[in-house]
């Protein structure tokens, strides 16, 4: 595996639950719940999951837009959960976000070379030919120059999604991290924005840190994927093992819904029953226990460990076994 | 003016589930509309006929509508959250259309109201009756909604989008209750959609519209495993399918160019700017539909074979 770029040790991010007489303090809602993961540079990092998994909160954290409650960020080695001052911005030219909804990330009243050029000013960096940069920049996202003295709602989806791209890439950042990046855009789109991905990860070395709810999409871009599922990651590991061998039944109930479990005939078995349970009163045990399939008592008392099944393989559930020889990846 | 549909005809049969796939703009929508007469003012339909159930729905009267849409015809849109008002208890809303279009009051409606939830497998009906729609999640408000349709039995439903504000996994418990309930009810139902994926797995047959054409109508699984029309082709081939054949991270087949402007459409196939197989004949005249494989294609490709 290449050098690790970013790495997130117990990360770890609590809402206080407000209510009652004096608006006292009542727990707390553990988006994001001791997650550690590494990413390798120059690769892209997937995490799948779906609404109130936490991957939200956890992109927000790892780009310092959110203060995260416990645990350790590190780029290239270095600490910087609660950097300030200049080592903060040192953060922000290394580390860019693109957001998932273009139409709101972008600022209505500026035109896309102040948009695209934002980023530049905040880091002050002095004498630059602005109107060459954002050429430039707009250039490499695909986009005309002339777009430049344009306002955002002049733009298509797509095209606003280009220029987010290229007020991400004006500093030079090293890490990128891309927040449902296409799922407000229209499938012929998408291919488009995600061809841009990997062709700029290809020219550049740019790593990425790709959120999606679309295990297509994950599936197409992504080296290692992380599954997460009520602020936890349940499973983790290479493209290869998470897709031709899952063993978390919520891995595999994602993939059974996107059609990618390769096993049609297998994919009734794991509909998942009911919803995500609300994050103020989560089940006791395993997280998933009500709507899994393969639960177990011990499952509805103690959360299981994630546990290293192949080298960086990581599987948190119980009855893991079952799911493999349910797929048929082990016949005893 | 924006024309659409110039040259639409699809026939639907009874307990047939057929998908209509399109992205933004491709008057997938607006088709349901015309179905249920319910285009905005603007909107003129200049020619054609829609018959429902032998009935010319284009030359009904409004008071003859109203005893088909909502009743016969009745539709679920895609987000449940704006489609149910906040002010009034899921009781209130449902009970209210099961008088209007059943004309049941008191405990029978009750009654019906909570066989309804039932069937669209609402855990605890008595007290989602008694919730406010904030109260439950937007799985369980669009199987409300799904409920409201079906309280008048009917016997098409158009369902606009209806698991696209849904996360995965509750996609896919709504397409089964879909399924499900078509063959124990035996309704027909138009599945609007842009996702190919979604259409394929509960449609029997697809339409996929492009610029307000249909550009190819045949059965799910042929369209999407052997497209003949140029455009289903390349936006089959957009969509990422990991670990079928394709190399990780390599570049994925796009179309060309941008969907046109429906005010001044491309004359001819509004598709031949961006068609990788274009002729001299495209650029003319419309082309009309031909047999293409146990499917139709509205293109020149597949004219005279």
């Amino acid at each position: 595996m290449s050098k690790t770029i970013l790495e997130l040790e117990g990360l770890t991010k609590y809402y206080p639950l407000r209510g009652g007489l004096f608006n006292r303090g009542r727990g707390v809602i553990k988006a994001v719940d001791d997650v550690s993961l590494e990413v390798g540079e120059g690769t892209t990092f997937g995490i799948a999951g779906e609404s109130g998994s936490g991957k939200s909160t956890l992109c927000l954290c790892v780009a310092r837009l959110l203060e995260t409650t416990s645990g350790r960020l590190l780029f290239e080695g270095e600490e910087y959960t609660h950097a300030k001052g200049a080592a903060l911005k040192r953060v922000r030219s290394t580390v860019q976000i693109v957001f998932q909804n273009p139409h709101a990330s972008l600022d209505p009243h500026m035109k896309v070379s102040s948009i695209v050029l934002e980023p530049v000013r905040a880091q002050g960096t002095p004498e630059v030919d602005e109107e060459k940069v954002v050429g430039e920049l707009l250039e490499k996202v695909g986009l005309s120059p002339s777009l430049a003295k344009h306002y955002p709602h002049e733009l298509s989806g797509g095209q606003s999604q280009r220029v987010a791209i290229a007020r991400a890439l004006s500093v030079g950042p090293r890490l990128v991290i891309l927040d449902e990046p296409t799922s407000a855009l229209d499938a012929s789109i998408q291919a488009q924005i995600l061809n841009l991905f990997n062709g700029l990860q290809r020219e550049l070395g740019i790593t990425f840190l790709l959120v999606s709810h679309d295990l297509s999409v994950i599936g197409h871009m992504c080296d290692r994927i992380a599954v997460m599922y009520a602020g936890k990651i349940v499973e983790t590991g290479t493209f290869e093992e998470l897709f031709f061998d899952p063993q978390h039944p919520y891995t595999a109930a994602l993939l059974a819904s996107a059609h990618l479990l390769r096993r049609p005939e297998l994919e009734e078995r794991f509909i998942l029953r009911g919803e995500m349970p609300s994050p103020r009163r989560p089940p006791p045990g395993c997280t998933l226990h009500p709507r899994c399939p393969f639960a177990t008592e011990v499952c509805k008392i103690e959360y299981p460990p994630l546990a290293e099944v192949g080298e960086g393989h990581l599987v948190a559930c119980h009855n893991r076994q079952d799911v493999r020889r349910v797929l048929g990846a082990i016949t005893s | 003016m924006l024309s659409l549909f110039n040259s639409l005809s699809l026939d639907l049969s009874r307990k047939e589930i057929l998908g209509v796939v399109g992205e933004s703009g491709s008057g997938k929508s607006t088709l349901a509309y015309a179905v249920t007469r319910l285009l905005p003012g603007n909107a003129r339909i200049l020619s054609g006929e829609i018959t429902f159930d032998g009935q010319p729905i284009l030359r009904m009267s409004e008071a003859e509508m109203r005893g088909v849409r909502g009743k016969k015809i009745t539709m679920v849109f895609q987000d449940p959250s704006t489609s149910l008002n906040p002010v009034f208890r899921i009781k209130d809303q449902l009970l209210r259309i099961i008088k209007e279009n059943v004309g049941l009051d008191g405990i029978p409606a009750r009654q019906h109201a909570i066989q309804l939830l039932r069937e669209v497998e609402l855990p605890d009906p008595p007290g989602v009756m008694d919730s406010f729609p904030f109260e439950l999640s937007g799985g369980m408000q669009q199987r409300v909604m799904i409920a409201m349709a079906l309280s008048s039995n009917p016997s098409l439903i158009i369902a606009d989008e209806p698991t696209s504000s849904v996360d995965a996994t509750i996609q896919e418990q709504i397409l089964h209750l879909f399924k499900r309930l078509r063959g124990e009810r035996g309704f027909s139902m138009i599945l609007i959609t842009h996702s190919i994926a979604v259409a394929e797995e509960v449609c029997d047959r697809i339409a996929v519209m492009y610029a307000g054409d249909i550009a190819e109508e045949g059965p799910a699984h042929r369209v999407i495993e052997s497209p003949k029309h140029p455009y289903t082709e390349a936006l089959v081939r957009s969509i990422p399918r990991p670990g079928e054949g394709r190399t990780r991270k390599e570049d994925l087949p796009v179309v060309a160019g941008q969907v046109p402007d429906l005010r001044s459409p491309p004359s001819g196939c509004r598709f031949h700017p961006r068609c990788p197989y274009i002729m001299d004949v495209c650029t003319g005249e419309k082309p009309a539909f031909y047999p293409a494989d146990g499917a139709r294609a509205l293109c020149y490709l597949y004219e005279g074979k």
